[in-house]
């Protein structure tokens, strides 16, 4: 290898890598089965050394940030080097083996150029369903991971070229789904070899030595980056705690808690302190629980910066075993997202707690879901409708908090009403921002969404929703106040009706399901809110008269 | 046929003119003036006429492009506007997907919102997912609603309620209190914007409409009395986001957000100009500017246009619209180190001003021009035939503060520079291109905008492209691509049917009523039965999909043939086809078009030969620096062929042909490089 490399060959390569990942990931995406790929945008692709290290990452949804950095030690050490040929394709899953939850597919194959392994590419796709005591595989309620599908240990999907058919019938055989996922599958593979092919259109044009100097140095310029990031920010420590409504079976809060400390260039996350792993399917895998991680640090320290392994090495993080956390085997965990983003959300609370400059209030996590299995209104046929919705982010020193979004690392999709009326026998009422949810503060918390859907015919539904506690909804900072809480009701069309938070129940034609999602905290004291900003909510109708007067005072409300 | 296309530009406003007759073409330049663009359109056009010789009345047709619409989508400078909303849907252009722009942002800005909440008014009013009414239409709340309005004199209003496009009735009827409460608001309803389904992109196309409109349509008005004034008697024609052309009377109103591309749409135009003059029917454009570079593709010397797009804010529009690809890399982009020690180029842009530091208009920081200039592919003795100086002591002090932090040599600095950019653009090009399957082996890469020709050589050797155009007029190439669009109507209307079950009868009939409408506006524009042309396709998707494929399908033709088609597209586009799953129907679509009467372009005849000159070039492929010929353009003559290297040079475009590729003057006067094979 040579020793050093030029600056500008380390871009124009790094440049050539990034398109790889990129274009690997439109040729996923387009080629994809289901909707949560091809619409929700819920995969991710990457490169990385032979050592394992990624050196470019297309993320498109920030949940899955890294997740493969962290899987593929467990396939290196699962798959000794010389057993590793040209051709190979290997799939694994299992999050006790380095991955997220059962649903998320990896799949890597080796890059070799003049007989030696030089890279991997890889990918990672959610399928729709991969077996277990649920449709869709999640379940609030799940008890081990063996409600939760298959689990592939990392194993050759593809020898030497030739697929290992036993293996893809036996997956095709034990999901709900087997057109989707097959054809998900086949869109990773067809991703994978891309990016082979364009790897050796890289090694053509650089050469071997250069091109491993590139990546080197490109993992090094990666560090670097985040260490001058991080040495430029003020030292400091302080930690944080977060709670779950409940662990999905039981009534009792759950909590997250995490310390940071910012010393020199350097970065410790440790949770310590987190309660002990759960009873029900909200634990978060070790590799979703780092996602999380390097997620919070990203945006809050270099948000534009590059995704690589060099970014990570300054960061060292620390995760009780045993822990809703890094849950120890057989934990159920495929509800992680859940606890993933109150996860998100307490780092940083904490990296807030000793960075005046990230002011920032509390955002949304509640991730308010519904999945109903019912009959296809013009086809008959049993369809499965799944809806999930966002609420408010903190309000903090430059704005505002946005108003219905996904925060944090979720970032999906809004079912259309008008898609949901055409091919569910449920019709979506009315879809609005829910007036006085959001946090009052100088800045304002974003407000929640309020939906109504009504159900226009028998069906099988799963609700589900965290933050439904006042004591957890969104946290004001500086001096602002807590968002509003979310509440899930169902009315019967006996005129009866109760709160849900987490259920699975028959719904008849004529039931109506309330949904209202939590706003944002606020940031900055609500004094010093601007007289304008106040007027303008007014006018609005996003704040309510009487909740200005409560909030800003009688005075400032009258003027 | 005398004709003029006029491009307004954020710097320039570019004017060409055609005469058929005489076979001779005539250029301008004039600077823009953004706060009344159509000043500088009059100025240009009677520059124009008089360097032709000719009068105003002598002109039968004036095209424009324009970038108006875009820049207030761009900077969100609507005109106030309200929505009046049915049961359940005022929030929807406010909460759009829910997805955020920038999701590793904390800090994140508002979400962009046409039209405030408060100015959004919601009156009972629902239809189910067939079109039968669920809650009837309040009328006195949607009178009090339009009152309510008129009264903080919103003189313009959307109209938006689900399923409207199964069942216009309620839509219809709003805009009918409208008329009857505020007489002389502008109205429009989403029904009327999009027949299509998803009530976000239906209700965001429809509100923003409601927000150009009032400020586009004076704008169209004004122009056309002020060129009616100056004794032009030709008519004014519009560029479309599709590609197309319409009246000035069609490019107002309902159809104002049609104008949002309609700058970028006539450069992919000036591509199918270069396809027909050279030939070459598969063609990359790469359209390269101050700020930005705009990359579009000509396949089978067709422009490709989709229905959906997405506004730089993330918002959708509902619109036909030629696929263009921008990315933040242009000649004033700046080249910077981040904190871990890499070499970026862009997206940051020193623009037009500052600008390169090498203009002395201000620019301090390093840029793809000033690395051009310290490489001296650019000219350093000065550009634009001496109209714009250079400074090219500025320019190297500027790349050499990069170079010592970077440890090179001012030029590899400056290659560095150039080599990243290009390694940028390449990266965008790739990934347009796979977006439909295209094997970029088969196309030929065509330089636009002024900055076009300095890297297409080296982006074609990068992406296995086996051949460089460089048109004859590269930094005019929008102008006149307006020169030669056909005139152009979209239609479509909503059906759900079963393919592979088709009533064919209705499709026919629905095939038969659009053609009707789209003959009637186009004798309506006044275009001769001879230059009619119908182009009819079917949106089919497979069953439990949620978006569908536009497949062209015959007048007529079986459903059975179009569905073979669309298992082929589906193949082709997205990896993999399902012959054999249900599959169905749920648009029928018409294009109704003029043919262009000529596609013509004049052949400019070659300039008397200047003298020979050469200077100092840098090539990597030649180690440094190379004594390189600089060769005059149009001094050469058709057949003529150039080995690399050489720089060869015209008013506003300066290609580079490297070491190993030969320059060819086409029969058309396009620059056909090749690599010289070994």
């Amino acid at each position: 290898m040579t020793a050093t490399i030029d600056p500008v060959t380390v871009a124009v390569i790094g440049s050539a890598l990034r398109a790889l990942v990129g274009e690997a990931g439109d040729s996923l995406r387009r080629s994809a089965h289901s909707p949560i790929i091809r619409e929700m945008l819920d995969y991710s692709c990457a490169l990385f050394t032979a050592a394992g290290d990624a050196v470019a990452e297309d993320a498109n949804i920030p949940a899955l940030l890294g997740s493969m950095t962290y899987s593929m030690p467990h396939l290196l050490a699962e798959n000794p080097r010389e057993t590793v040929q040209p051709g190979d394709i290997f799939i694994g899953n299992d999050p006790y083996r380095g991955c997220t939850h059962t649903l998320d597919i990896h799949v890597f194959a080796p890059v070799f150029a003049e007989g030696r392994l030089i890279a991997w590419v890889g990918n990672l796709a959610h399928h729709t369903d991969i077996g277990g005591s649920n449709p869709g595989t999640e379940g609030f309620a799940n008890q081990s991971i063996f409600e939760e599908g298959l689990r592939f240990p990392w194993v050759k999907l593809v020898e030497a070229g030739r697929e290992n058919t036993a293996l893809i019938r036996y997956f095709e055989n034990n999901t709900r789904d087997p057109a989707s996922s097959m054809g998900d599958l086949r869109a990773q593979i067809a991703s994978a070899r891309l990016g082979l092919r364009r790897m050796a259109d890289i090694v053509a044009r650089f050469g071997i030595d250069v091109l491993e100097a590139a990546m080197t140095e490109r993992l090094a310029q990666g560090e670097r980056r985040i260490r001058h990031v991080l040495a430029a920010a003020p030292d400091g420590k302080a930690a944080a705690e977060g709670f779950l409504d409940n662990d999905g079976i039981g009534m009792a809060p759950v909590r997250i808690a995490v310390s940071v400390e910012k010393r020199g260039d350097e970065l410790i996350v440790d949770f310590a302190g987190t309660d002990p792993q759960m009873a029900g399917g909200l634990n978060c895998s070790r590799t979703a629980t780092l996602s999380a991680v390097i997620f919070a640090v990203k945006a809050a320290f270099d948000p534009e910066a590059e995704q690589t392994a060099g970014s990570l090495r300054p960061l060292k993080i620390l995760l009780p075993p045993g822990s809703a956390v890094n849950p120890a085997f057989p934990a159920a965990v495929s509800l992680r997202h859940l606890a993933a983003q109150r996860i998100t959300d307490t780092i940083v609370r904490a990296i807030a707690g000793f960075r005046p400059d990230l002011a920032v209030a509390g955002a949304f996590v509640g991730f308010s879901s519904l999945a109903a299995e019912c009959r296809h209104p013009r086809t008959g046929l049993t369809v499965v409708m799944a809806d999930d919705l966002g609420g408010g982010m903190g309000g903090n020193r430059a704005f505002d908090g946005l108003s219905a979004v996904d925060p944090y690392l979720g970032n999906v999709g809004l079912l259309p009403m008008e898609i949901c009326e055409r091919q569910y026998p449920i019709r979506i009422v009315t879809t609005e921002l829910e007036p006085d949810s959001g946090g009052p503060g100088r800045h304002r918390g974003g407000l929640g969404i309020r939906r109504i859907y009504e159900f226009l015919d028998r069906c099988d539904v799963v609700f589900y929703t965290e933050q439904t506690r006042p004591e957890f909804a969104a946290w004001g900072a500086g001096g602002g106040q807590p968002g509003a809480p979310a509440r899930l009701v169902l009315e019967r069309a006996d005129g009866s009706s109760v709160a849900i938070t987490k259920n699975r129940l028959i719904v008849e034609a004529g039931d109506r399901l309330v949904t209202v999602t939590g706003g944002g905290g606020g940031w900055g004291p609500p004094a010093g809110r601007d007289l304008e900003a106040i007027a303008r909510d007014l006018r609005e109708g996003k704040v309510s008269p009487a909740a200005a007067r409560a909030a800003y005072g009688p005075g400032r409300a009258a003027e | 046929m005398r004709r003029i296309g006029v491009d307004t530009g954020g710097t320039f406003t570019d004017c060409v003119l055609i005469d058929d007759e005489a076979g001779t073409i005539t250029v301008e330049k004039v600077p823009s003036q953004p706060a009344s663009p159509e000043l500088a359109i009059l100025d240009g056009l009677l520059r124009l006429v008089a360097r032709a010789g000719l009068r105003p009345g002598d002109i039968d047709a004036v095209i424009h492009g324009t970038t108006i619409a875009t820049n207030i989508v761009i900077e969100e400078t609507y005109a106030p506007a309200g929505i009046i909303a049915t049961s359940g849907c005022r929030d929807v252009v406010e909460i759009g997907t829910q997805q955020r722009l920038r999701p590793y942002d904390l800090l994140h800005r508002p979400k962009p919102v046409p039209v405030p909440r408060d100015r959004r008014h919601e009156v009972a009013g629902r239809l189910g997912a067939h079109g039968m009414e669920v809650v009837p239409l309040d009328e006195a709340a949607t009178r009090r609603a339009v009152r309510a309005l008129a009264a903080e004199g919103i003189g313009s209003i959307a109209v938006t309620g689900l399923f409207s496009f199964v069942d216009p009735v309620h839509e219809r009827r709003i805009a009918e209190l409208v008329a009857e409460e505020a007489p002389g608001t502008y109205v429009v309803i989403s029904s009327d914007i999009s027949r299509e389904v998803r009530e976000y992109p239906r209700f965001a196309t429809t509100a923003v409409n409601a927000t150009l409109a009032p400020k586009l349509d004076p704008y169209i008005r004004r122009l056309e009395a002020k060129i009616a004034e100056a004794g032009f008697t030709a008519r004014l024609y519009v560029m479309q986001s599709s590609g197309g052309i319409a009246t000035a009377r069609r490019s107002m109103g309902e159809r104002a957000h049609h104008l949002v591309l309609s700058g970028p749409a006539a450069g992919i135009i000036g591509g199918v100009v270069t396809s027909g003059i050279s030939g070459i029917t598969h063609l990359v454009t790469l359209d390269v500017g101050g700020t930005s570079a705009d990359i579009g593709i000509v396949a089978g010397a067709e422009t490709r246009v989709r229905f959906e797009m997405e506004l730089p804010n993330g918002m959708p529009l509902h619109v036909p619209n030629l696929e263009i690809e921008t990315i933040g890399a242009g000649g004033g982009s700046i080249a910077w180190i981040d904190a871990g020690g890499a070499l970026r180029v862009g997206p940051q842009s020193a623009g037009a001003r500052p600008g390169p530091v090498c203009f002395g208009l201000g620019g301090t920081e390093p840029t793809v021009t000033d690395a051009q200039v310290v490489l001296r592919r650019l000219n350093p003795a000065g550009l634009l035939n001496g109209g714009l100086k250079v400074d090219e002591a500025a320019a190297r002090a500027a790349i050499a503060g990069l170079a010592t932090r970077l440890g090179l040599g001012v030029e590899e600095a400056a290659i560095g520079v150039v080599a990243v950019m290009e390694a940028n653009m390449a990266g965008a090009i790739r990934r347009s291109a796979a977006r439909h399957g295209d094997d970029l082996r088969d196309f030929a890469l065509v330089a636009a905008g002024g900055a076009g020709g300095l890297s297409t050589c080296a982006l074609a050797l990068a992406l296995d492209i086996p051949r460089v155009v460089i048109p004859p007029h590269p930094g005019l190439l929008s102008a006149t691509g307006l020169l030669t669009a056909d005139l152009r109507h979209d239609l479509a209307l909503p059906v759900m049917m079963d393919a592979l079950a088709p009533d064919e009868a209705l499709v026919d009939r629905q095939q038969a009523e659009l053609e009707a409408r789209v003959t009637c506006d186009l004798v309506e524009d006044g275009i001769a039965p001879g230059r009619w042309r119908c182009d009819h396709a079917l949106d089919l998707r497979y069953v439990g999909q949620e978006y569908s494929l536009p497949v062209p399908a015959g007048r007529g033709e079986a459903i059975e043939a179009v569905v073979g088609r669309f298992h082929e597209i589906h193949a082709r586009i997205y990896g993999h086809a399902a012959p054999g799953t249900p599959v169905e129907i749920t648009a029928i679509r018409v294009t109704g078009r003029s043919v262009a009467e000529s596609r013509e372009m004049p052949r400019v005849a070659p300039h008397a030969a200047p003298p020979k000159a050469t200077r100092q070039v840098w090539f990597t492929e030649a180690g440094g620096f190379v004594e390189t010929p600089v060769i005059a353009r149009f001094g050469l003559s058709r057949g003529e062929t150039i080995d690399g290297p050489a720089i060869l040079e015209q008013l506003d475009t300066t290609t580079v042909v490297p070491p190993g590729w030969r320059a060819t003057v086409h029969d058309s006067l396009c620059l056909i490089i090749e690599e010289i094979a070994p």
